[in-house]
């Protein structure tokens, strides 16, 4: 393959994510622009409930290069963030990034898969927000993905199992017990999940009523909601 | 009235959209005619929990379960034999 079909991301060894310079590398997941609706999403609820400023406890899952982690954490002084990622070379790179930006002491970046690398530590029912972007191509429909994603994107962190939901299920039943009542969870889903989504957080009868927004110029979404706190939902 | 039955008479309402279902076989696909997709999958799945008093599980949802009317009757029939075990 020429280099002139390689992305400008794998020529250059760095992206930009809401204004910030980042590495990425061939191999691993590179941040789209529909993700940056995930983070304002994320933090604009966070303003609503007055959480800005309090010292926070955030996981960023399936953090690939890191890069809702380090806005979160450039945005909320106070915050922790916890990452994890299923990709040792992805953790590798998002803890090159944090470097860049003076937040290793704020985040943390652990391999593993989903909230596994998370039992270590004490954060049951201590966390305040949950940002996801997970894969979520359904298995069947990777074969039909342009040629230019399949060659240049690792297949693990496109390939959202069984109807493309085999990741939201397991982040939606697991974050129960890792959020805080009140905590908010936030997923970016694939063109036409939103409602899919929403009717699995629905299934749980745990969380609020699912919000789902259109991320502006693409056909992804941003589902979010938040853990009751007896029957309290944010609005 | 059967399985088959009422679950052909869902996925005609609810599912089909428009789609003729007519020549729909019990082993054909219903991802690869369109019929279920995510949601689908998740319509078709309320609608056997309230029809047939069962729960399905989140592991339970694979395509293996679902991908035919064929195999969603052996799941549902699978279920209610539990079911009706304890």
């Amino acid at each position: 393959m020429g280099t002139q079909d390689m992305p400008v991301a794998d020529l250059t060894n760095h992206v930009e994510f809401m204004g910030l310079r980042l590495i990425s590398q061939p191999g691993t997941f590179r941040p789209k622009k529909q993700t940056e609706y995930l983070v304002t999403t994320a933090l604009d609820m966070m303003r609503k409930n007055s959480l800005s400023h309090k010292c926070l406890n955030i996981i960023d899952m399936c953090t690939g290069i890191g890069n809702i982690a380090i806005v979160m954490a450039l945005h909320l002084p106070k915050a922790r963030i916890y990452g994890t990622d299923i990709s040792e070379k992805a953790i590798d790179i998002a803890c090159k990034n944090a470097g860049l930006y003076q937040l290793e002491q704020r985040i943390s970046f652990i391999t593993g898969d989903l909230f596994i690398p998370l039992e270590k530590i004490n954060l049951k029912g201590k966390i305040d927000a949950i940002i996801c972007n997970p894969p979520y191509i359904p298995t069947d429909k990777i074969k039909y993905l342009d040629a230019s994603i399949i060659e240049h994107e690792p297949l693990n962190a496109l390939d959202g199992g069984a109807f493309g939901l085999s990741y939201f299920m397991r982040v939606i039943s697991d974050s129960m017990v890792f959020l805080k009542p009140s905590g908010i969870l936030a997923f970016e889903v694939g063109g036409g999940q939103g409602l899919s989504v929403a009717r699995l957080i629905g299934k749980k009868e745990r969380y609020s009523e699912a919000k789902i927004c259109p991320c502006p110029g693409s056909t992804e979404e941003i589902v979010s909601c938040s853990l009751l706190d007896f029957g309290k939902g944010i609005s | 009235m059967s399985i088959e039955r009422d679950l052909k008479k869902f996925i005609s309402a609810r599912l089909a959209k428009g789609k003729d279902v007519k020549t729909l076989q019990d082993d054909d696909s219903l991802f690869e005619t369109g019929i279920v997709d995510s949601l689908g999958v998740l319509l078709l799945v309320a609608f056997i929990e309230e029809q047939f008093n069962i729960k399905v599980e989140d592991e339970e949802l694979i395509p293996e379960n679902f991908e035919t009317i064929n195999k969603v009757k052996e799941f549902i029939e699978r279920k209610t034999a539990i079911r009706a075990k304890k």
